[in-house]
């Protein structure tokens, strides 16, 4: 017969025991949180008092800020914070921010970081060091433009072009790993924030056997318009990756001279769909009459998008005789008619 | 003059906060539009700095309902990111009265806070 007793007291012990382990659980964890609360309100205040009175003597507010600091929970709370407000405000405040991260010796810690061998710790701590512009860390952060994982190398490169400018550009002479169409945007988004030097490297550049930096480079030749270049990227238009002719199309375009819109309809024929599509639309820049009959003749394709895109091509270039040349154009069979229809109520809008 | 500040980084809530009330404003805080827009009834602030990206209710949307129910009651000035210049375009059409980017100046914001103040006057 089983009994009973034992099994009733193991119950009730067992029992209680996760009861106390419960309650002790939620003890520390309610200490954590009050503690946390505290920490975020002396960080705050840190903050507040530098940002509005460019009050830096935090040991005045706060007399264990030392002790404090040599928490890493700490440190860490308060180092985000400072990040997250340097990021938020400009003019005298963002440099008040900067003196007291230093004043605070922030940045002994972002080297510590940055020699980690764990990525994300390093690549946040490079972030850290474009955020509050530590220029003596150039080096350091240079040795990661060519990182084999991509959020360290990114975020090194981003860094490098916060603290330098256009000069950072350099890392596109020997970085090897590829840099994602994400970053590129970024790279160009960080030197939009400064005034325009003249740069040197880019005809390099649009030779580099990364084609990574090849496209990249072609968009620099897009957003700065480098027109004395228009011979270096003419050359890119041979190039065997079907994006990088892609982006040299589109460059071109903005840089075009009385020859590019002959060399568009020259390489055509040979080129991939999409490459085609990209043509037909930069031809609705750069296009002259001269270039209409060739685009009346590629309506002969049966693909119904490029058909469309042609058509709107031939309208944009010449919207004044578009109803006489829609003659040439089988206007009255499927798809054209409806093309045609739609394409003359666009010149209408 | 009491203001309503619509932002959902506690951290700018906070300073913004500090700094207004040291300027010797009314000042009403909210962290998500939501709240903001229950506090706006509530409190019939005289100015809103509003976020464009908060959780639940947009600053466009603040905008719109505001603009809607109290017409020229209440000024708004919003807060975006640099580079969101249709945005801007778009919180214009609804009626937002001024905008400032990130990151910004406080004494900027502190300014064009004054001249709202003096306009009310």
């Amino acid at each position: 017969m089983i009994q009973l007793k034992p099994l009733i007291y193991l119950f009730f012990g067992t029992s209680l025991v996760l009861l106390i382990y419960m309650l002790i659980f939620l003890l520390i964890k309610n200490i954590k949180r009050e503690k946390y609360k505290r920490w975020t309100k002396i960080c705050n205040n840190i903050i507040n008092n530098t940002v509005y009175s460019d009050d830096l003597n935090v040991k005045h507010h706060h007399k264990s800020i030392e002790n404090l600091l040599l928490i890493k929970t700490f440190r860490k709370l308060l180092t985000k914070k400072i990040r997250s407000a340097t990021v938020s405000f400009s003019g005298n405040s963002n440099n008040s921010l900067r003196k007291l991260y230093l004043k605070l010796r922030l940045d002994k810690y972002v080297i510590e970081n940055l020699n980690t061998n764990n990525w994300h710790v390093k690549a946040r701590a490079i972030q850290e060091i474009g955020i509050m512009k530590l220029e003596n860390m150039y080096d350091k952060v240079y040795k990661n433009t060519n990182h084999r994982n991509e959020l360290v190398r990114a975020e090194a490169q981003i860094t490098i072009i916060k603290l330098v400018g256009f000069k950072g550009l350099k890392f596109l002479d020997s970085v090897t790993q590829p840099i994602s169409e994400w970053y590129q945007m970024i790279l160009l988004r960080e030197l939009s924030h400064f005034d325009y030097d003249s740069f040197n490297g880019v005809d390099i550049w649009l030779k580099s056997k990364n084609t990574s930096v090849v496209i990249f480079a072609l968009k620099l030749v897009d957003e700065y318009h480098l027109f004395e270049l228009y011979k270096e990227v003419e050359l890119c238009i041979e190039h065997p990756d079907e994006k990088v002719r892609q982006q040299t199309i589109r460059s071109i375009t903005k840089i075009f001279n009385t020859t590019t819109a002959n060399l568009f309809t020259s390489i055509f024929e040979n080129e991939t769909f999409n490459n085609q599509l990209e043509i037909a639309k930069a031809l609705q820049k750069i296009g002259t009459e001269d270039d209409i009959p060739f685009l009346v003749h590629q309506l002969q394709t049966e693909n119904i998008e490029l058909k469309i895109i042609l058509t709107r091509t031939i309208a944009q270039i010449n919207p004044n005789n578009f109803e006489t040349i829609c003659s040439e154009l089988d206007p009255d069979t499927y798809p054209m008619n409806l093309i045609i229809l739609q394409i003359k109520e666009e010149i209408t809008i | 003059m009491r203001i309503l500040i619509a932002e959902d980084d506690a951290l700018i809530l906070s300073t913004l906060e500090f700094r207004l009330k040291k300027d010797g404003y009314d000042i009403i805080t909210a962290i998500d539009g939501r709240e903001a827009l229950r506090k706006i009834e509530e409190h019939r602030p005289d100015l809103i700095i509003s976020d464009i990206m908060m959780p639940y209710v947009s600053g466009l949307e603040i905008i719109g309902t505001v603009k809607e129910k109290y017409k020229d009651e209440m000024a708004i000035i919003i807060l975006t990111t640099m580079g969101q210049e249709e945005v801007v375009l778009e919180a214009f059409e609804l009626g937002a009265d001024d905008f400032i980017s990130k990151p910004f100046s406080p004494s900027e914001l502190s300014i064009r806070i004054k001249r709202f103040a003096l306009r009310k006057k």
